[in-house]
Parts: C-alpha cells; sequence; structure tokens
C-alpha cells in the first residue's frame, strides 16, 4: 500500500467534518438567489439596461462616434429625451432581431430566469465561487504534477523497485478536490431528494459544474508537450477523483449524515420564518 | 463592426468594451455562450455580447494557472497561492478573476496589489452601471 495515501477512515472524517461545517449553505444560498432572478421588478430593470445599451450602441454605430461620448450626452439629456431614447432602443431590438422588442428583451434579460432551475442555479455566484475553488485545485494539482513529471522515488536499500513521485502539493490539492467534490455531490442529491429539483436535474447540474471545473478552455495556449501532458493527466486526475467521490457520496453513513444536518436545518428555517412572521 | 451577437465558450472570460464608459472589462461568459455578466450581485443583468463592442476570449483561472505551469513554473507557484488567498478572501468571482488577470498580465503576484487591482476593476463597472441605471431612472420619470 502506498504509505502516502491517506487511511480510508481518517479521509471520511476529514469530509465528516467538512459537512458538518458547511453542507448545503453554498447550495441554498444560489437556490435563493437564482428564484430572485425571476423577480419582475428586476426582470425590467434588465429589460431597461439592455434597450438603453442597444440604443447608445446603434447611434454609435450610426453617427461614428465612440459609445461613451453617446452615453455622455445622454447622461445631460432630460428625462424626455432618455425615455425617447429607451423606447428607440427596444425597437431597434425589434429591427435587428427580427421579433418582438418586449419579448426580445424579456428573453436576453431575463434568459437565466426563463430556464428551469439547475439551469439557473449554474449562473448564480455562489455556483460560480464553488466552481472557481475546484478550478484552483485543479490547476494546482495538474501543475505540480507537471513539474515532477519522470521523477521516480526509490524503494530503498534492500530493494529495487522505484515509483513514480507524487508531490505532497499535488497529493494536497487532489485530496482537498475531492472533498470539494463531495460537497458539491452531496448538497445535490439533498436537493433532490428532498423535491427541490427532479433527478435528471440534479444530474443536470452536476455535469455543469463538474464540466467546469476540469475543463480547460479549448483556446489555452499550451505548448505542444504540455498539452499531449495535460490530455492524459487531466483526464485521469478527473477520473479518479470522480470515482472516489462519488464512492464516498453513495455512502450510507455520509449520506445519513448530510440528510440529519439538513433536515436540522431546514427546521430551523422554518422556525426562523415562523418567528419572523409572528 | 455590427450589431450581431457574438459566441465563446461558457464559463470562460472574456475582455469587452465598456458601452457606457469605453474601458476594457472582464466578464463571464453565460451558459448560452452569447451573453456575459460584468456583475456579481443579486440584481446583475446578463448582456449581449455584441461584434462591436471587440469581444475578445481571455480563457479562465485554470488556463491563466495551466499555461503558467507550462512557460513559468515559479509563476505557477505563486498564482497558485495567490488564487488560493483570493477566493478564500470572500470576493465576488469577477473581482477575483480580474485580481488574477492583473497579476498574470503583470508578472507581480502580490496578494494586496493584485486584490487592489481587482477591486478597482470591479468598481470601474460598478460606476459604470450606476451610470446606466441614473438615466433609466431618469427616463422613468419623463
Amino acid at each position: 500500500m502506498d504509505q502516502r495515501s491517506t487511511p480510508m477512515q481518517a479521509t471520511r472524517e476529514k469530509i465528516e467534518q467538512g459537512l458538518l461545517a458547511k453542507f448545503g449553505e453554498a447550495y441554498e444560498k444560489a437556490a435563493e438567489q437564482a428564484q430572485s432572478i425571476a423577480d419582475p421588478a428586476r426582470r425590467e430593470l434588465g429589460a431597461a439596461r439592455i434597450a438603453l445599451e442597444h440604443a447608445v450602441l446603434q447611434t454609435a454605430l450610426e453617427k461614428d462616434l465612440p459609445t461613451k461620448s453617446v452615453a455622455a450626452m445622454l447622461d445631460k439629456a432630460s428625462p424626455q429625451q432618455v425615455a425617447h431614447f429607451i423606447r428607440e432602443g427596444r425597437k431597434s431590438v425589434q429591427r435587428t432581431y427580427g421579433v418582438d422588442a418586449g419579448a426580445m428583451v424579456a428573453a436576453l434579460s431575463a434568459q437565466v430566469a426563463n430556464v428551469d432551475l439547475p439551469r439557473g442555479m449554474a449562473q448564480t455566484e455562489s455556483m460560480r465561487q464553488l466552481v472557481e475553488q475546484g478550478r484552483g485545485l485543479v490547476g494546482q494539482a495538474v501543475g505540480e504534477l507537471y513539474q515532477t513529471r519522470g521523477q521516480f522515488d526509490h524503494g530503498g536499500p534492500r530493494t529495487d523497485f522505484v515509483t513514480s513521485r507524487t508531490p505532497e502539493g499535488a497529493l494536497s490539492a487532489t485530496e482537498q478536490l475531492k472533498n470539494h467534490m463531495v460537497f458539491i455531490e452531496s448538497a445535490v442529491d439533498y436537493a433532490v431528494r428532498s423535491g427541490k429539483m427532479d433527478a435528471t436535474q440534479g444530474q443536470m447540474l452536476k455535469d455543469r459544474i463538474e464540466h467546469q471545473v476540469f475543463t480547460t478552455p479549448a483556446d489555452a495556449k499550451f505548448s505542444p508537450q504540455f498539452k499531449s501532458f495535460h490530455d492524459k493527466v487531466g483526464q485521469r486526475l478527473k477520473g479518479e477523483v470522480m470515482t472516489e467521490a462519488r464512492k464516498v457520496t453513495n455512502n450510507k453513513t455520509v449520506a445519513e449524515i448530510a440528510e440529519r444536518l439538513h433536515e436540522a436545518r431546514d427546521r430551523v428555517q422554518k422556525m426562523r420564518a415562523s418567528l419572523d412572521r409572528g | 463592426m455590427t450589431l450581431n451577437l457574438v459566441k465563446f465558450e461558457p464559463g470562460t472570460f472574456i475582455e469587452i468594451t465598456d458601452t457606457m464608459k469605453g474601458f476594457r472589462k472582464l466578464a463571464v461568459v453565460t451558459d448560452g455562450g452569447d451573453m456575459y455578466f460584468d456583475a456579481a450581485d443579486k440584481t446583475a443583468t446578463p448582456f449581449p455580447i455584441y461584434e462591436a463592442l471587440e469581444p475578445q476570449s481571455v480563457g479562465n483561472s485554470l488556463s491563466w494557472g495551466l499555461e503558467l505551469a507550462d512557460k513559468n513554473p515559479a509563476e505557477h507557484k505563486q498564482f497558485g497561492e495567490l488564487h488560493t488567498r483570493l477566493v478564500e478572501s470572500g470576493a465576488d468571482t469577477l473581482t477575483v478573476n480580474r485580481a488574477l488577470y492583473w497579476a498574470v498580465q503583470n508578472h507581480i503576484y502580490d496578494y494586496s496589489r493584485a486584490f487592489a487591482a481587482g477591486k478597482a476593476a470591479s468598481g470601474e463597472v460598478a460606476a459604470s452601471r450606476t451610470m446606466m441605471d441614473n438615466i433609466i431612472a431618469r427616463g422613468a420619470n419623463a
């Protein structure tokens, strides 16, 4: 057995502690944000912003002026002129895209509000924070593995065995990444079990987050040598991390702890809500 | 230059001209690929990615970090440490990425300086949005 690997029990304890500390908080914040996107006042403001921007751009292109000059003029215009300008913006949207301006503006501004919950969820800042944290860990793990590629550890004076060397930083980042993905997957699983989304939606959300955490932009500028390394090792890392993460997520004990924590949180929230109403 | 919409890879960052004030800003591409968010607050609006605003793909923190791992290992380590500190600061993801992008472009991975640059860039966007909202509010009173 590899002496550097963390024993299963310690790993589980660490994960359970992590779950106890923050399980589900990010998910719940994201759900609130996703729901707030559908707020009519917010959608109307979004529609006005898009109409205004469109009108400024259109005018700038027609008059061959920088957009900021048009915006500066508008900043000094009368309320009537501004209202007229925004109305023209809505019409211009209609002309440009050939559909009813109101519908187009609403569709554009509320693209995230008119779609199903997982899609809206993936667009929220809370979910972006989870993705950002995951990307940092993927970058650290792959980067460190690349620096030590081709290096080996000798098994000791009494053996001829050598093993490929995995740097401590990469091991630690991989371990944290696994815990991070467990956290995300467990939160989504709970959302499915408690009826906040169906299983298909839950799986879509998991896939979306996983894709964003592990996928390097297509136009990243890598040397051929790094690209070849990254294609192999990046995929392997993803496979290993997600296999391990799912093993833990599917573990009955962890699922039960998570369930109890969520139920307790739900009870506290309901209690607070009823106190607020009272 | 036209009002055509341009598509980019969802979840990546683009640099695009701010319509109201003319500066270049970093923004995140939405799932549909033809809109972007330049703010992380609850009232943020996704805007269309118009060709006329000269959008350019700039990748994301994963590609910036890995490009450094490929070409500049010493900076990769500094980048990783900065990334961790910025994420732990609790700042929104747009500010975090603006700070990281500034660090990569300037080869300066000092936390305070990068964070200050990220906050300044987000502040510039917020000021532009305030200008836009003030104009809209005036029009609503007509």
